[in-house]
């Protein structure tokens, strides 16, 4: 609800010209065909009259509809949303389980020669923008090695596979065209790994220090104590009590992934929300800007969400009951 | 007879940014079969690093030296499957604080069974029941849902008795107790001490009870050691050394224990000055800066642990000698 009102007081605050943009330059002239635009789209009423009914409309699944596209945002969210996803899902992996694993790595290794390049690279990894690594990934494994395909998601004129999950590369694997689906890996392994970068490093120093706050502890001396390997020592013992502090920042990878996308996205031409945010945002299409606001708030909340609900699982103490 | 575990010259030395700090500096003592062996000192004397020698507890980088015979084999030479087939199996240990040495997001179950089912190969169910028999033992009401429960939802001292459950679980011939019940109410203290003596009796169980409390000592240990700056300084039968201390380290230990008949007024007694940090150790005897009876030779000569009738002492003034 509080979204709700931020969006809509922000859509308001923008000096953009919603007659001027939507009917161009001759219409906008004519004050009989501006008043009928406003009437129709009821920019003639007070503010407080018009978030009441953009809440309705919400109310009614209806975002409004894109002065760009011409289409219902929701339509539009609908077709992009599944690029978005599959991106963020396979940087996300990439950061969970390359970010987690340093971390604990360069923790049992700590102040060694591992501890220190890790450490080193993920300073670098952290304190470079994403953009940049963006081009400079798109340089090196598109344009001067040829890696990588540089754009979309898949090579073109290749139609993609029937619609399930709107993810292609399970959609192909649905239908079994694994062709297919290594091509839709293909495009997107650089994407998904700029995107990951940063993220990587942040989880690789969130986990080092979560695990040498623990390592420390007399349980897992204790635990050593008993016999048991060191794998399950690290894995059970050690990860476990560090777990609350790596799902919090897998909480914030998850929001940096969402920004990310809008970079990352219009760098590789990837067509996602970020990118449909961004032309957006560049042409002033303000139900589109606040339909992906919107979008992201309500991913956010329910990432929040599922992290506190995570709490509870990994750590009895704090558990509902 | 042959003790069950026979350590000889001990040392144990830490890494510290400054250099190696020697917190064990040749340590002999050996602990026979079912009895309790019980070794007192001030925090910081080594109790506790040599026993976490035996075990290879110690933090990374540490430097160890000397020999720990046990059954055959010298501990301090194993490493990783080697050693781990032994701790927790032969060798069980009970640390100071139970609120952390469980784990506080596994079930005590969990914590109970996985160790057996790995060392004895039991099955799921089979480790489950021994581990409802061992709650028993240690006296843990209700031992089913216990077994479900976490270690939050139980107070310090059935916490420790957890931990011994856990430190008992594989049938070990050797329990490492270390400080069990420093953290615990006195009253709680006296249950749990009560509860290891009759874990003993029942299964011929040799303790190790580190305490820097001499009152605890004498409730239960058949032999002690009497430690100082990572050395012994006293030690012999428990009958022997506290009745009549002869080294002035242990005289002051047992100086400053309270006594609840004294007169209101006794003032309580204190070991004057602080013990030395493992990087400064006094040259000549340790204990020396401390002691109301050193003479010229204590500030140049350490002196070696040497018998005295029945007992081994380590001074070579021996103010105390009937």
């Amino acid at each position: 609800m509080g979204i709700t009102l931020v969006v809509f007081v922000l859509t308001q605050l923008v000096p953009s010209n919603a007659v001027a943009t939507n009917l161009g330059e001759q219409a906008s002239g004519d004050p009989a065909a501006v008043a009928a635009f406003k009437s129709h789209y009821g920019l003639d009423r007070p503010l407080p009259v018009r978030y009441g009914l953009y809440l309705k409309h919400l109310a009614q699944g209806d975002l409004g509809q894109s002065s760009l596209t011409h289409d219902a945002v929701t339509h539009d969210l609908g077709q992009f949303i599944p690029a978005t996803a599959e991106l963020a899902l396979y940087s996300i992996v990439i950061a969970a389980v390359f970010g987690i694993a340093f971390g604990v790595i360069a923790a049992m290794r700590r102040n060694r020669p591992t501890d220190h390049v890790l450490r080193v690279v993920s300073l670098g990894g952290i304190s470079m923008p994403t953009f940049w690594i963006a081009l400079v990934a798109l340089y090196l494994g598109f344009f001067k090695l040829g890696w990588f395909p540089g754009a979309e998601r898949l090579d073109p004129g290749v139609t993609p596979p029937p619609s399930k999950s709107g993810l292609y590369t399970i959609d192909a694997l649905l239908v079994g065209r694994w062709g297919l689906f290594v091509q839709a890996l293909h495009h997107l392994v650089l994407p998904a790994l700029v995107l990951a970068a940063f993220n990587v490093s942040l989880l690789t120093r969130y986990t080092r220090s979560a695990v040498l706050e623990v390592v420390g502890n007399d349980y897992v001396r204790a635990a050593r104590a008993k016999g048991l390997p060191e794998r399950v020592v690290v894995t059970r013992y050690i990860l476990r009590a560090a777990l609350p502090s790596v799902v919090t920042v897998l909480g914030l990878v998850f929001a940096n992934v969402l920004t990310g996308a809008v970079l990352v996205e219009k760098i590789f031409s990837w067509p996602g929300v970020g990118q449909y945010a961004y032309q957006a945002a560049v042409n002033l299409d303000v139900p589109a800007i606040a339909g992906v606001s919107l979008f992201v708030a309500v991913v956010y909340i329910t990432v929040n969400f599922i992290v506190d609900v995570l709490y509870g699982v990994i750590d009895p103490r704090i558990r509902v009951r | 007879m042959t003790a069950l575990l026979e350590v000889e010259g001990l040392r144990v030395r830490l890494p510290t940014p400054t250099g190696f700090a020697t917190v064990v500096d040749g340590v002999d003592y050996h602990v026979e079969q079912a009895q309790v062996f019980g070794v007192a000192g001030e925090s910081g004397s080594g109790k506790t690093m040599s026993m976490l020698a035996l075990l290879g507890l110690l933090p990374p980088g540490s430097v160890v030296e000397g020999r720990a015979a046990f059954g055959g084999k010298d501990l301090l030479r194993l490493r990783g499957r080697d050693l781990r087939a032994v701790s927790g199996r032969d060798i069980g240990m009970v640390f100071q604080d139970p609120m952390t040495s469980l784990h506080p997001m596994l079930s005590v179950g969990r914590q109970l069974t996985e160790h057996v089912r790995r060392h004895l190969g039991l099955g799921r169910r089979a480790a489950v029941e021994r581990a409802e028999e061992l709650l028993v033992q240690v006296r843990i009401p209700d031992p089913t849902s216990a077994l479900h429960a976490y270690p939050h939802q139980f107070s310090g001292g059935m916490r420790q008795r957890i931990a011994i459950a856990i430190a008992l679980a594989c049938g070990p011939r050797l329990l490492i107790a270390d400080e069990p019940t420093t953290a615990l109410d006195v009253t709680v203290q006296a249950g749990i001490l009560r509860l290891l003596d009759g874990l003993r009796r029942e299964h011929d169980l040799s303790v190790i009870l580190i305490t820097h409390d001499l009152a605890v000592m004498s409730s239960i240990a058949d032999r002690v050691s009497i430690f100082y700056a990572g050395r012994v300084v006293e030690s012999g039968s428990r009958a022997s050394v506290l009745p009549h201390p002869r080294h002035p380290y242990t005289r002051a230990l047992l100086d400053a224990l309270p006594h609840p008949e004294a007169a209101r007024d006794t003032p309580l007694v204190a070991i004057k000055g602080t013990p030395p940090s493992p990087q400064q150790i006094p040259v000549g005897c340790p204990y020396h800066p401390r002691c109301p009876y050193a003479i010229e030779v204590c500030t140049t000569d350490d002196p070696p642990l040497a018998p005295v009738n029945g007992r081994r002492l380590a001074c070579h003034v021996d103010p105390f000698d009937e």
